[in-house]
């Protein structure tokens, strides 16, 4: 198995306000740790923004045989106007092969991402 | 999660946030609550109305047969009556609202029922006021005062009651309807008039504002449309929509805890003490003595009687005498009694005056008067 550090940045995102960016999904026969995520505010104003886990992984068999869903890492969290939102810093999320990180944010083109991982493979 | 910069403004708090009566004394600073905070309901002698818990009742605490204008029992508080053929006992009732502070109770019990108002009839009580007591209301002036009246009131006839005022120097009247919902049940009113700009009140000691609560109205002060703004008096809008609350010998209205402010809201009744609100009233009507109690002091000249009597308080003008007279109700004693039948009063003033009696009486003797029979009754009034 290898490890493979990776960052996946956006500029600015996403190009509908309410329409989730689609950040990173993870390749096939990958599994990803998510090291840490940081969004800022490159609006004037204060700025909301929620973080999306697409997970589609099903069928492991034994109790836990269920489909995961959509998760929100955070929600209608509010940024300043200049200033940064570090997520991640603590807990790591793992993330199976095809699963998504979306971005959405209250106004359009006004958040910045930098995503921090390692991908197993 | 964690900012990099600025943090978010946190939502301001609202009055749900707070727990009620979480906040401690401690927490409010000391010059933090500043005086227009609490000077709506701290300032002292703020009620216009004199007697409003109707705790003085100098001439009487029951009157029956009431069918004329006059002041039959709580100082202050007189019944106006035009027409009507109701017949009425007032009285100082102990009928009050529960847990509110008040004893006692202006009463209106109807004896003979009116029940078909003619045009011209109408009755209600009153309190009029000397304008020298009014002049902070800048009334005719830009900055003229709103005011809120606010009173305990309960009848035994519901529905829908006027209560105006009426200023004497510039023949202008503002009315407000309240209404009684549960028949004789204890009910809380408040009414707020606005200010007029037009119309000064005479500074001196004339009645120059009334405050009215209508009883009943006949036509010639319900049919127009009531005077919710202040305008040049006009009967037919002086109480539209009163109802007749004389209509019926079990009828009562009661009312008390009655409070003029200037203001648009109506804080809690200011309570005087029972000795200063006698004071007050004193100014208007002074029970000197009744039954066999002592008047006063005095010396004979020529073959009259004459007594100093210097009032409790000085008056709002020269008073009248007031008397129960009758066959010996009054004596004087010096070296012997002498009784008469009655008082006069002379070289009155806002101060004093000599009671005179002509009992024909030996000159240059000193001596006392009193009352001489459980009738008799002396008192001096100077009422608007």
């Amino acid at each position: 198995m290898a490890n493979t550090f990776k960052v996946v940045t956006f500029a600015a995102e996403p190009n509908s306000a309410g329409t989730a960016y689609e950040m990173y999904t993870v390749a096939a026969s990958t599994t990803t740790v998510v090291l840490g995520l940081i969004l800022t505010n490159i609006h004037s104003t204060s700025v909301t923004v929620e973080v999306e886990l697409h997970s589609d992984t099903a069928n492991r068999g034994g109790d836990n045989d269920v489909t995961n869903g959509i998760s929100y890492l955070v929600k209608d969290v509010s940024i300043p106007a200049g200033s940064s939102l570090e997520l991640l810093s603590g807990g790591k999320v793992v993330l199976e092969e095809t699963d998504e990180i979306k971005i959405d944010c209250s106004v359009s083109d006004k958040v910045s991402g930098t995503l921090s991982i390692m991908e197993i493979t | 999660m964690a900012y990099i910069g600025r943090t978010p403004t946190p939502a301001a708090l609202t009055a749900s946030d707070i727990t009620d009566g979480i906040i401690s004394t401690a927490k409010i600073a000391d010059n933090a609550v500043t005086e227009p905070k609490t000077a709506w309901n701290d300032v002292p002698y703020r009620n216009i109305i004199i007697n409003g818990d109707m705790s003085q009742s100098q001439r009487a605490t029951s009157t029956s047969s009431v069918a004329t204008n006059g002041y039959h029992a709580c100082d202050r508080f007189r019944l106006a009556k035009g027409d009507s053929t109701a017949v009425v006992t007032i009285s100082q009732a102990t009928d009050v609202p529960t847990g509110e502070g008040f004893f006692n109770s202006f009463k209106v019990d109807v004896t003979t029922e009116d029940a078909s108002f003619v045009a011209a009839d109408n009755i209600l009580i009153q309190q009029k006021m000397e304008g020298q007591m009014l002049q902070h209301l800048k009334k005719g002036t830009a900055n003229a005062e709103s005011l809120t009246l606010s009173f305990w009131v309960k009848s035994t006839k519901t529905g829908t009651y006027i209560a105006s005022l009426y200023d004497r120097d510039n023949s202008r009247l503002i009315s407000k309807s309240y209404t009684v919902s549960v028949s004789d049940t204890w009910e809380e009113k408040s009414v707020t008039f606005a200010g007029d700009t037009t119309g000064a009140l005479g500074n001196d000691n004339g009645a120059s504002l009334d405050v009215w609560w209508w009883l009943g109205a006949g036509s010639n002060y319900t049919s127009g449309t009531l005077a919710t703004s202040w305008e040049s008096s006009t009967s037919a809008n002086h109480a539209v929509g009163q109802v007749n609350s004389l209509d019926s010998t079990s009828n009562d209205f009661l009312i008390t805890g009655i409070q003029l402010e200037v203001g648009t809201s109506a804080s809690d009744f200011e309570f005087l003490p029972y000795d200063v609100n006698l004071q007050r009233c004193f100014r208007y009507f002074e029970h000197i003595a009744a039954n066999n109690t002592f008047i006063g002091m005095g010396g004979s000249y020529l073959a009259d009687y004459v007594g100093l009597h210097r009032y409790c308080t000085p008056k709002r003008g020269t008073p009248s005498i007031t008397q129960v007279s009758g066959t010996d109700y009054f004596r004087i004693y010096t070296g012997t009694s002498v009784s008469f039948d009655s008082f006069t009063i002379a070289y009155a003033s806002q101060h004093g005056c000599l009671l005179y009696a002509q009992p024909t009486m030996t000159d240059n003797l000193v001596g006392w008067f009193t009352c001489n029979n459980a009738s008799a009754k002396i008192a001096l009034e100077a009422e608007l």
